[in-house]
């Protein structure tokens, strides 16, 4: 290793650098093509997301009195110092939390990550996604605002309507009525015992990553499993190398959780459901106004919660007798886990080619839409019921498209007849799936005229947005394919930079850096502590790139 | 590019190690300085009594003819601080006719031998029978539902004294002692040492809204140096009740 040649400053100061004594903890070293590419790490990123939830909710929990949510959360973000940054930064960190791990899930679903060897480590991830979005759903009812309230009686109502063991579920988790802090603390322990949870599953899930390091590039695993990255001495170590790329990983994290709530919460006419601090009371005259606080839940929920609209009346299975409502979220909810869960078991190939199991792929690009419809329908038609029938058709044709057109490009993959990088099937998919978007809404708004039957033009409409989006799908892999052949990319150029640029740089970023910080850091804690945050937010991110750049010029990386 | 596989020399490599360290120190000032001040807690409390009007459960004003009278659920509200309990009573004689208290009735402490005068009753003219007092004992602080009053009728288990008040009494479980709701909490029964504190109510005739104002009588809430500090303020214009059922 060259860094050894010649005795580093610390190694001076220190002797033996004890830091570098981090290459015996159990960790594993990395090819250094992964630490160009963010994809490799939003594992990672959701840890350090998860990192900052720890912190900030801790210095959050010695504020709060759950005999007086509201009361106790208003005098923290109106007195004490900083605290409203604290208390955005610990909802939109959360927010990040949720969508990063829905990033991480797709991204490994599609890679194939769930097969051999790394089946448990799927299965406790999927685990990990049901428990995240428990503890946001606890937290986010917390402040006892009014959008709180709404998730919270959302959330009780469902616990409410399971079957004879209902009423208990609904004592365990949200108290038994008696008073404010009866419900509160328990919103609040919950939200504690599902972190910890959290915490420690993702230990072993941590660990069991370790174990297995993360999965190689195509071209390493030849799309086969198991996918295992060979550790030889070729490899760089640890410490330092992935040791600064994870602090740089760690600055761009943190950089962004402070910088953008920070930047909405400077803007005017924020719609309640994103705004960065609590509503008002659920007490306050201004609750009842359905237009500025609509009856929602957060949003990372509304998919469960469109599905209450898609079965009115009553379900009987046995002897048991169920509100038809909270039976379909149930289901529909319920279902994508069920089958995210039982996935290693169904699909049990050594194929890790996303085209060669053209059904499993299908339904994961699927599931991406189904998500989005199930949100955005429940956000603009909140409680407006629509029959199962009509659901089932919505939900239905996209199914169908997916699945024959995944099919149809699989059976042409096979034959040989779309030869084409993983990074044009990428591409493609995207494409795809923003045509079938474009076509789901075109058969939505004309459904209503379509099940009347007033109007063949709208059937016609829906139909032809139906096999447009299939075409579309298609045709775009095609085409990516024949250019792609035509075209042969000239290789691109590995580093941009030169290190005399590099260096200068850096030494502008700090400059930069010093002079936002002195502008910011004294500006009162109160009423100047979002500008504090976008700031620092500014620095952390600044940081993140001196380290990409440090990299760059030392690390050759 | 052809220099970058060049190995950096030894003195750009320690100005650039300087350089990143600085940068992260620079964002570590920032975070520090956040996250300690954060911690630093302001002390709180109010420089005068706040004006907050009472709330029923729901979230609207709490109406005079919505309140009970002889109520023996606790109905239990903050003021002035939100750590301070108080309870709201609406008296009443054996057979559920409001009382009419119109003179301050007259407690008398005996720790100090100082006797206050408190506020008549509040309500419609004949009915001036609504009160407040803290609900933190002045024994040792126990706070309701260990604390709370009886109704005329009830029996108060382990209460031997004979002395009935006009309305019911209000008896703490913990140690057992007895105030007068009626006489202005004055003590029935140690050991507490002093009546509990009055608080200062006005009815609106015109929407018959309760609201808690202007100063407090007796002495200073039980574990408070003075009523004003040692707390949070509620910080809304409004104290909503709490129904604390009782077996
Ligand atoms: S605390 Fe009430 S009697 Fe002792």
């Amino acid at each position: 290793m060259e860094n050894d040649e010649k005795p580093s400053i610390t190694q001076k100061f220190l002797g033996v650098n004890p830091v570098s004594l981090m290459n015996e903890l159990p960790v594993k070293k990395n090819p250094t093509y992964m630490r160009k590419g963010f994809m490799y790490w939003t594992g990672a990123l959701i840890s350090v997301a998860f990192v900052y939830q720890i912190i900030t909710g801790l210095v959050l929990l010695l504020y709060y009195n759950p005999a007086h949510p509201y009361t106790s959360t208003q005098l923290m973000l109106t007195t004490v110092p900083y605290a409203q940054l604290i208390d955005a930064t610990h909802l939109y960190g959360a927010f990040a939390m949720i969508v990063l791990v829905y990033i991480h899930l797709f991204r490994n679903y599609f890679a194939g990550a769930y097969k051999r060897p790394r089946q448990l480590q799927w299965i406790t991830g999927v685990i990990l996604l049901a428990l995240t979005i428990g503890v946001c759903f606890f937290g986010y009812s917390m402040p006892g605002d009014v959008l709180g309230a709404d998730a919270e009686g959302v959330g009780s109502g469902f616990a409410f309507a399971t079957p004879v063991i209902g009423p208990s579920i609904q004592i365990i988790l949200f108290g038994n009525g008696s008073n404010t802090a009866s419900l509160f603390s328990r919103l609040l322990g919950w939200h504690i015992i599902l972190a910890a949870l959290v915490g420690l599953l993702f230990g072993l899930h941590f660990f069991m990553a370790e174990y297995h390091n993360i999965m190689p590039s195509r071209k390493e695993s030849k799309d086969r499993a198991p996918a295992i990255v060979k550790e030889d001495d070729t490899m760089k170590a640890w410490y330092p190398y992935n040791f600064v790329f994870t602090i740089q990983l760690a600055l761009f994290a943190f950089g962004f959780i402070l910088l953008i709530p920070s930047v909405i919460a400077l803007l005017p006419n924020v719609p309640a459901l994103f705004s960065p601090l609590p509503g008002p009371s659920r007490f306050s005259p201004l609750a009842g106004n359905p237009v500025l606080y609509p009856d929602y839940p957060p949003w990372f929920l509304l998919f469960v919660y469109k599905a209450v609209d898609f079965f009115k009346g009553t379900v009987s299975i046995g002897p048991f007798t169920l509100n038809g409502g909270l039976f379909a979220s149930g289901v529909f909810g319920g279902l994508p886990l069920l089958y995210l869960l039982a996935l290693p078991f169904i699909d049990r190939s050594d194929d890790l080619h996303p085209l060669k199991r053209p059904i499993i792929t299908g339904i994961g690009i699927y599931l991406i839409i189904y998500l989005t419809i199930l949100s955005v329908w429940g956000a603009m038609t909140p409680g407006v019921p629509v029959p199962l029938a009509d659901a089932l058709f919505v939900l239905g044709v996209p199914f169908v498209i997916v699945i024959l057109g995944m099919l149809a490009i699989g059976h042409l993959y096979r034959k040989g007849k779309l030869d084409i990088t993983y990074d044009k099937i990428m591409g493609s998919l995207a494409v795809f799936i923003i045509f079938l978007m474009i076509g789901i809404f075109a058969t939505a708004v004309n459904f209503s005229a379509f099940l009347s039957l007033d109007s063949v033009g709208s059937l016609m409409d829906t139909l032809a947005a139906g096999a447009a989006t299939s075409f579309a799908a298609v045709g775009v892999a095609r085409t990516a394919s024949v250019s792609y052949a035509k075209t042969a990319p000239p290789k691109r150029k590995p580093v941009t930079m030169s290190k005399d640029s590099a260096t200068i740089l850096v030494t502008i970023l700090l400059v930069i850096s010093v002079a936002i910080m002195s502008l910011v850091i004294n500006l009162n804690p109160i009423s100047g502590q979002m500008i504090f945050g976008v700031g620092l937010g500014v620095d952390l991110i600044i940081a993140g790139f001196v380290l990409r750049l440090y990299r760059l010029v030392v690390y050759n990386e | 590019m052809a220099d970058t596989e060049e190995p950096v020399s030894e003195g750009r490599r320690n100005f650039l190690r300087l350089v990143a360290v600085a940068a992260v120190g620079v964002t570590a000032v920032g975070l520090l300085k956040g996250g300690i001040s954060d911690l630093i807690a302001p002390t709180l409390g109010l420089t005068s009594f706040p004006t907050l009007t009472i709330y029923d459960t729901t979230g609207k004003p709490l109406l005079y003819e919505n309140l009970p009278v002889n109520s023996a659920e606790v109905y239990e509200f903050f003021y002035p601080l939100s750590n301070e309990p108080s309870f709201l009573l609406k008296l009443g004689d054996k057979t559920g006719k409001p009382l009419n208290i119109t003179t301050g009735p007259t407690p008398k402490s005996r720790a100090t031998g100082v006797t206050y005068t408190y506020p008549a009753g509040v309500g419609p003219s004949g009915e001036q029978c609504v009160f407040a007092f803290s609900g933190i004992c002045q024994h040792a602080g126990c706070i309701p539902p260990s604390i709370k009053y009886y109704p005329p009728g009830f029996t108060i288990p382990g209460y031997s004294s004979s002395y009935v008040g006009q309305s019911g009494l209000i008896h703490c479980s913990c140690h057992g002692s007895t105030y007068d709701p009626a006489e202005g909490a004055t003590i029935v029964t140690g050991p507490t040492q002093n009546p509990l504190p009055g608080i200062y109510l006005e009815y609106n005739a015109t929407t018959h809204q309760i609201t808690a104002m202007k100063q407090m009588y007796g002495p200073y809430i039980y574990g408070h140096t003075s009523d004003l500090t040692g707390g949070a303020p509620l910080g809304t214009s409004y104290t909503p009740i709490t129904i604390i059922k009782t077996g």
